[in-house]
């Protein structure tokens, strides 16, 4: 039914998604004591996959649906998920031969490093409940289930932004996907 | 070249775009003039309240077993205690009963009214599972169709808990006691003296601040809330007890520490007290000399 619908329509039902299985299944699973926000992963991937300027507007759309579900100040997520999906675009263009490991690699530095921006974003507005956190291991946890899940979740982004497998060409074989 | 500038300008404009309309978002919400926003908020809790009920209904039996395995002891230990508490909260049960029969038969005797009538109350489910690692409230499963507002205390059978900060159709949202943004106006049992509460964090016992230098406070004793006119809480909630003075030369006052009755790390039910404060109304100052009226 959503073949034929554009990455608007399927980005919003990726996001719906992520956020049904937030807080219907994430929230209960808590491992050593953290919540792993899918947002923060989805955003990670979108702009690994879409580059930066598709990755602020996916990271935008991901911070937009957890400022919904989120008692922060409003914007909070949609800065700080619009900034890292810019910059996981702009870093994966750095290296764009990178492989499977190496992908899932980075984005679990960058997932980790998004929980630091959103830890830094809490400590300028003074918000004590966020610095006060355990910033570490939620980004250490984080940064692990985006090593863990990132194939799936560049698979999903790659659907709901309609982008085709990078073609590469090899002497011997031809056209392969990437 | 020129194509490669254009979508680099694009790239700018629209991150550009999208930072600019977060910190609008962030402004609007900070002064507090976010009804928009407050209403999208709501709406995404009603819409999520049944996966988050399901959720809950599913992983409770397994939390339950983990607890279980993991502490059996302190389980079983906090059972017995339990047990002790029930019979003492029996016999004050009795006792209460006789008093206010009591008390009834006296103020229908002098014929005087009951100047504090039970506030009505709503109990509520506590959904035990934030959704965040930076959560600082409560969600519960009941909302403003129950005739739950903004503002309104909540308190679990140990004592107060906090207040309600956001209220949807099925939902809400309870700031804990312990929350910076938290304050309330307390009084010392003993003493009489009143001051203000302030939530210094989770985990942190709260900050009362305004008694005075020659009041004796003593731990272990009981702070209640102190129910001032306008204030969101009625008087007499029990809020904890203290434990620990310090003088404040500085401020002329003490600092006195509370540490919460409630137990804010195992909220399983709670009751949501469907007060509105008395605000008292505004005195109309009629312009007209009282001469040119008769």
């Amino acid at each position: 039914m959503m073949a034929g619908a554009g990455p608007l329509a399927r980005s919003t039902l990726v996001l719906a998604v992520a956020v049904v299985v937030h807080v219907g299944l994430l929230a209960h699973i808590t491992p050593a004591g953290v919540i792993v926000d899918p947002l923060v992963l989805l955003a990670v991937a979108g702009g690994m996959m879409g580059g930066r300027s598709t990755g602020a507007s996916f990271g935008g759309g991901c911070g937009l649906a957890s400022d919904l579900i989120l008692h922060t100040p409003f914007g909070m997520s949609l800065l700080v998920l619009t900034l890292v999906g810019y910059l996981s675009g702009a870093i994966t263009e750095q290296i764009p031969s990178a492989g499977r490991l190496a992908r899932a690699a980075i984005a679990s530095l960058l997932a980790a490093g998004g929980i630091g921006l959103f830890a830094g974003a809490g400590w300028l507005m003074d918000l004590v409940y966020v610095t006060e956190a355990p910033i570490v291991r939620i980004a250490i946890v984080t940064g692990v289930a985006s090593l863990l899940t990132n194939p799936l979740l560049e698979r999903a982004t790659r659907w709901a932004l309609i982008i085709r497998p990078r073609m590469t060409v090899s002497p011997e074989s031809g056209a392969r996907g990437g | 070249m020129a194509r490669r500038a254009g979508i680099r300008r694009r790239t700018w404009l629209r991150l550009a775009l999208l930072v600019v309309t977060a910190i609008a978002l962030l402004t609007l919400d900070a002064r507090g003039s976010g009804g928009v926003l407050d209403t999208a908020r709501g709406a995404t809790l009603d819409l999520l309240g049944p996966v988050r009920t399901f959720g809950d209904w599913v992983a409770e039996p397994f939390r339950n077993a983990w607890r279980g395995i993991v502490s059996y002891d302190d389980l079983e230990a906090e059972n017995a205690q339990l047990r002790g508490e029930l019979a003492e909260a029996e016999a004050s049960v009795l006792r209460v009963g006789e008093l206010e029969r009591d008390r009834q038969e006296l103020l229908a005797l002098v014929g005087a009214r009951d100047a504090a009538p039970a506030i009505p109350r709503v109990t509520a489910r506590v959904i035990d599972a934030p959704v965040s690692n930076f959560e600082r409230t409560i969600e519960l499963a009941k909302g403003r169709r129950d005739g739950i507002r903004e503002g309104m205390p909540v308190e679990s059978g140990d004592g107060l808990v906090g207040r309600v900060v956001q209220a949807s159709t099925t939902r809400s949202r309870v700031e804990l006691l312990t929350d910076p943004n938290f304050d309330a106006g307390v009084r010392i049992v003993r003493s009489g003296d009143d001051g203000l509460a302030s939530g210094r964090g989770p985990g942190r016992d709260l900050e009362v601040s305004y008694i005075e230098l020659e009041t004796v406070v003593i731990p272990g004793e009981t702070v209640v809330t102190s129910g001032f006119a306008g204030s969101t809480f009625p008087a007499g909630l029990l809020v904890g007890t203290v434990t620990d003075v310090e003088p404040d030369a500085v401020r002329g006052a003490q600092r006195v520490t509370v540490h919460p009755a409630a137990d804010l790390e195992r909220l399983r039910w709670v009751q949501v007290l469907l007060y509105e404060p008395n605000v008292p109304e505004p005195v109309i100052v009629d312009r007209e000399p009282p001469e040119a009226e008769q």
